[in-house]
């Protein structure tokens, strides 16, 4: 019971450490340390995602992710891309593999938010605790966001978005590795780059 | 120190001096013929081109921007390549500054708390001649588009406010050097995409003929090629850029 209690009281005496960091400094020992220089994590973004937690997306470090973006109210072309996302987290799981993530980011800030990410979720079963779904803080970022993925997409007349359906690998700081281009992509290169990842982690 | 260097800009006196453009219409080079056109809101435009020297100051604060500094993700290796290092432009500080990446170019904008004008903002701005603001059926005011751009960069740019001030006295949005715009990689991609990017199968052949809504404007079309293939981490010696802030008072 003692150790417990000095065992937790270590923890919070940890997290108070952290906290107390000016943020201008913990940020620049992650960043300019850390980040190899093609890193998608550079990319200064702020984003929402399914729970209503708010991050950053250099916080995604630390894992290999698969990550793509889409919009909520898409009908056709996103379910699919998802669709494929999730096998690919089947196929990952098959193989063996468990440490990894899912992320896709919406090109549609103004519309998607936590809840209409969630009912996404929802509706098409990415419900494993690897999937984060999130919308940058605003238009420009999710410009932000497309120019790093190297993701075209164009707001269309009726509010809906054009867009390029592309599955990208990041290794566990950031830098992509590989990419699925269209829908209904095979995902299994994919699985063999993220077998070669294993074992990346900060 | 985003308000401090907005003061100092300000006090400056050069081009973080804003132009309004009243709000209109815009219509994509390449649509679908029965597309109407895209809604545009007032906005506001910085009078002239971002200068070398305004650069300079911005990356004086933002060590990250600074040649030699810069992470590869954000800029290819020319990332003004005509500066001698980091802090020493060698240049006419008011010459438009060139050479810097969208993610440079977005960054600047965003330290004044401004942004990239998109393709439409620029478009509608970019449209308009000394007395008119649509002058893409002016002959005479394409053919002077034109001529500019079949003349190949010059090794040192001349300084802004060096062509002509439009309706709106926006300076030369034709004549001294191509611009960024917020939304460059939109262009690849018209529809719902059901496969990749590559969507653009007309472009170069008769098949874009009857979706091009405005095919006597070569001008748009040629900012069009320009615009579609670059990247973010691309510099060109004569691509620079200008901000635009919309106006809030319109906004819901």
């Amino acid at each position: 019971m003692k150790t417990l209690l000095v065992f937790f009281a270590l923890i919070f005496a940890f997290n108070t450490q952290a906290e107390d960091l000016p943020p201008c400094c913990a940020e620049e020992a992650e960043t300019s340390e850390a980040l190899p220089e093609d890193s998608l994590y550079w990319g200064d973004l702020r984003l929402v995602d399914q729970s209503q937690e708010a991050f950053d997306l250099k916080d995604l470090a630390g894992k290999p992710v698969a990550i793509s973006m889409f919009f909520t109210s898409c009908a056709y072309a996103c379910p699919r891309l998802a669709s494929d996302m999730r096998r690919l987290e089947d196929e990952a799981l098959k193989a063996g593999m468990k440490d990894f993530r899912l992320v896709l980011i919406s090109m549609d800030p103004e519309n998607d938010s936590s809840e209409a990410l969630k009912k996404f979720a929802l509706r098409n079963r990415l419900l494993s605790s690897r999937w984060t779904l999130a919308t940058p803080e605003n238009a420009s970022s999710a410009r932000l966001m497309g120019a790093l993925l190297n993701l075209p997409f164009k707001k269309q007349i009726d509010g809906s978005y054009g867009h390029a359906n592309k599955i990208t690998l990041l290794d566990a700081k950031g830098t992509p590795v590989f990419s699925l281009n269209g829908l209904g992509a095979d995902v299994l290169p994919m699985v063999e780059k993220l077998k070669d990842l294993e074992g990346d982690h900060l | 120190m985003k308000a401090l260097l907005l003061l100092i800009l300000t006090f400056s006196g050069v081009s973080s001096e804003l132009c309004r453009v009243p709000g209109g219409e815009f219509k994509p080079l390449i649509a679908d013929r029965d597309e109407p056109p895209v809604r545009v809101l007032a906005f506001e435009m910085q009078c002239l081109p971002v200068t070398v020297g305004e650069f300079l100051e911005f990356v004086k604060e933002e060590k990250k921007w600074q040649k030699g500094d810069v992470p590869r993700i954000f800029a290819d290796d020319r990332y003004l390549q005509s500066w001698q290092d980091s802090l020493n432009p060698n240049q006419d500080l008011k010459a438009p500054v060139t050479g810097v990446s969208w993610y440079a170019a977005r960054a600047y904008c965003q330290s004044l708390e401004l942004e990239l004008p998109t393709i439409a903002q620029w478009e509608i701005a970019g449209m308009a001649s000394e007395d008119r603001r649509d002058a893409t059926t002016d002959p005479e005011f394409l053919e002077r588009i034109l001529n500019w751009y079949s003349r190949p960069t010059p090794k040192t740019h001349p300084q802004v406010q060096s062509t002509f001030a439009n309706l709106y006295e926006i300076w030369d949005l034709h004549g001294l050097i191509w611009e960024w715009v917020l939304d460059f990689q939109s262009f690849l991609v018209t529809g719902e995409s059901r496969q990749d990017a590559g969507l653009e199968r007309g472009l170069f052949c008769g098949a874009a003929a009857d979706r091009s809504v405005d095919a006597s404007n070569y001008a748009a079309f040629m900012r069009y090629g320009l615009r579609s293939s670059l990247k973010a981490a691309y510099t060109l010696p004569n691509l620079g850029f200008r901000c635009v802030r919309e106006i809030p008072s319109q906004m819901e």
